[in-house]
C-alpha cells in the first residue's frame, strides 16, 4: 500500500481518488491505494476568476499540480491518471 | 494575513480597476439619488439631521463579506471605515473535511460619532470577539464517473493512450470538442450546497457618564452579545441564498455627548466638558436577514442584504454592487446603496474590503 498525499485550494473543491472522497483537513488529505494505476479527480465551484489547485504532493514519483482559474461558468472539474 | 487598507486602496485601485457599462449607469443613478437626498435634506434639515447627512456622500469604505456570517475560516485581515468610524477585523479559521472553525477580533480603531450602518448591527461599534462554527453540506457526483470514459474517447480519437491527453478541466475538453467536432463531456452536475453556520459574538465596554440626577461621574463596565444562525443554498445556478437570524443584547451609550459646564470650588468660575448624561441603555433585538449574492458576469456582482429588526419593527437595506477589481481580477468594491427605515433618505456609500467570494468552506 502507498500512501498518496493530496492538497487541494479552492473556495468549493472535492478531491477524490479512484472514486473515494478524499477528506481535507486545512486543504490537505490522504489515501492509501494498492499498486497500479489509478485516477484522482476533482470538482471545484466558486467565484469567477478565483483560483483553484489541486496536487499530488507525495511519492515523488508521481507529484501532479495542476492550477487554474474558474471562468464565468463557475464550475471546473478534471482528472488525472497515474500509476506506481 | 491579507492587509486590505481602505483610503490609499481606493485610490489605487480606482485606477486599476474596469468597469462595465453597468457598473457606470449604477454609479451615476446612486449618485443623482445621493445628490436629491443630500438635497432634501439640505433645504428642511435641523442640526442633528445634518451629521446623518455626511452618510448620503460618496465617502465610506464598508466592507460586505466580513458582516456576512457566510465567512471563510481563512487568515482575513481589513478595516473598514466611515466618515467618522475605522474598525479593524481579523478573522482565524480552521478547516476539517465539512466542518470549519474560526475566531474573529474586531475593535475600533478611530471612534468618532457613532455611524449607523444599515444591516442594524448593535455590537459594530465595539470591541468584539466573535467564535464561529460552520458545516457544509455538498452532495456531489465523482466527476470521474463522467470524465473518464470522456478522456478515452478523446484520446481514441487522437490515437493516443489516455494519460498522453488533458483531460484536467472542463475547458480542455470544451476545447478538445471544438478540435475533434463532436461532444465528449456529458452534463456535470455541480449539486446542490448548503452551509449552516452558528456565531457567537461578545464585547465588553466601559462606559463614562454624568448621572441625569446629579451629575455626579459615573462609570459602568457591560458585556454585549449577539447569536447569529444561519444557513446559506448555494443553486446549481451559482446564486447564494441565505437567511439568517440574530439575537442581540446590546448596551448602548444614553446618548451624544453634550456639553456640560460644573462650577470649580467657591471662584464662581465654570469648567465646560463634554459628557454623556444618563447611564447606559440595554437593547435587546431579534433580527432577520435575507442574503442574496450573485455574479452576474466576472466583472460584476450584488449582494443585496435585507435585515429586519423585529423587536424595534426597524429595517434595513443594503444592496452592494461590486465592479472594482484587484490585480488579481478578485471584486473588492464598488458602491453601497442602503437604507434604514428609521433615518431620512438612502445612503450611498464607495467600499473597498476583501474579494467577495460566492461561496466560503
Amino acid at each position: 500500500m502507498t500512501t498518496v498525499k493530496v492538497k487541494a485550494i479552492g473556495e468549493l473543491i472535492r478531491v477524490f481518488i479512484d472514486g473515494v472522497r478524499v477528506s481535507l483537513a486545512n486543504g490537505s488529505g490522504s489515501r492509501d491505494v494498492r499498486d497500479g494505476e489509478h485516477v484522482i479527480s476533482w470538482i471545484v465551484r466558486g467565484t469567477p476568476g478565483s483560483s483553484f489547485s489541486v496536487q499530488i504532493t507525495s511519492p515523488n514519483s508521481v507529484a501532479f499540480k495542476k492550477e487554474a482559474k474558474l471562468d464565468d461558468s463557475k464550475l471546473d472539474a478534471g482528472i488525472h491518471f497515474f500509476k506506481f | 494575513m491579507t492587509p486590505s487598507l481602505t483610503r490609499e486602496f481606493i485610490s489605487s485601485s480606482s485606477k486599476r480597476s474596469s468597469l462595465s457599462p453597468v457598473a457606470i449607469a449604477y454609479v451615476f443613478c446612486t449618485f443623482v439619488i445621493a445628490s436629491q437626498a443630500w438635497a432634501q435634506s439640505q433645504l428642511g434639515a435641523s442640526s442633528a439631521d445634518k451629521s446623518r447627512i455626511s452618510a448620503g456622500k460618496l465617502h465610506s469604505v464598508t466592507d460586505t463579506s466580513l458582516a456576512s456570517p457566510f465567512i471563510a475560516a481563512t487568515p482575513v485581515f481589513n478595516l473598514e471605515s466611515s466618515s467618522t468610524e475605522t474598525t479593524a477585523n481579523a478573522l482565524i479559521g480552521l478547516q476539517y473535511s465539512d466542518f470549519n472553525f474560526s475566531v474573529k477580533f474586531s475593535g475600533p480603531v478611530r471612534k468618532g460619532s457613532p455611524t449607523t450602518f444599515a444591516d442594524l448591527d448593535g455590537l459594530r461599534n465595539k470591541s468584539a470577539v466573535e467564535f464561529g462554527a460552520g458545516y457544509l453540506l455538498w452532495r456531489v457526483e465523482d466527476p470521474a464517473i463522467a470524465l473518464v470514459p470522456a478522456c478515452e474517447r478523446l484520446a481514441r480519437i487522437k490515437g493516443v493512450t489516455r494519460d498522453k491527453v488533458d483531460c484536467s478541466s472542463l475547458q480542455a475538453f470544451r476545447a478538445a470538442e471544438r478540435e475533434v467536432g463532436r461532444p465528449l463531456v456529458p452534463y456535470i452536475d455541480p449539486g446542490n450546497a448548503v452551509f449552516f453556520t452558528a456565531r457567537v459574538k461578545v464585547a465588553r465596554e466601559d462606559f463614562e457618564f454624568l448621572t441625569s440626577d446629579t451629575l455626579a461621574d459615573g462609570e459602568e463596565r457591560h458585556t454585549s452579545s449577539s447569536f447569529i444562525a444561519g444557513v446559506a443554498w448555494l443553486a446549481r445556478t451559482s446564486t447564494l441564498l441565505g437567511f439568517n437570524y440574530r439575537h442581540e443584547q446590546a448596551f448602548a451609550p444614553a446618548g451624544d455627548p453634550t456639553e456640560v459646564c460644573k462650577p470649580v470650588g467657591s471662584t464662581g468660575a465654570l469648567r465646560c466638558d463634554e459628557a454623556i448624561i444618563g447611564s447606559p441603555n440595554e437593547k435587546n433585538s431579534e433580527l432577520v436577514q435575507i442574503e442574496v449574492r450573485h455574479f452576474l458576469t466576472s466583472n460584476l456582482a450584488i449582494s443585496p442584504r435585507l435585515t429586519r429588526n423585529v423587536t424595534q419593527s426597524v429595517t434595513g437595506f443594503e444592496f452592494p454592487m461590486y465592479f472594482l477589481a484587484n490585480t488579481d481580477g478578485g471584486l473588492t468594491g464598488g458602491v453601497n446603496a442602503s437604507w434604514r427605515s428609521d433615518q431620512r433618505g438612502p445612503s450611498i456609500s464607495i467600499f473597498v474590503g476583501q474579494v467577495l467570494s460566492l461561496f466560503t468552506k
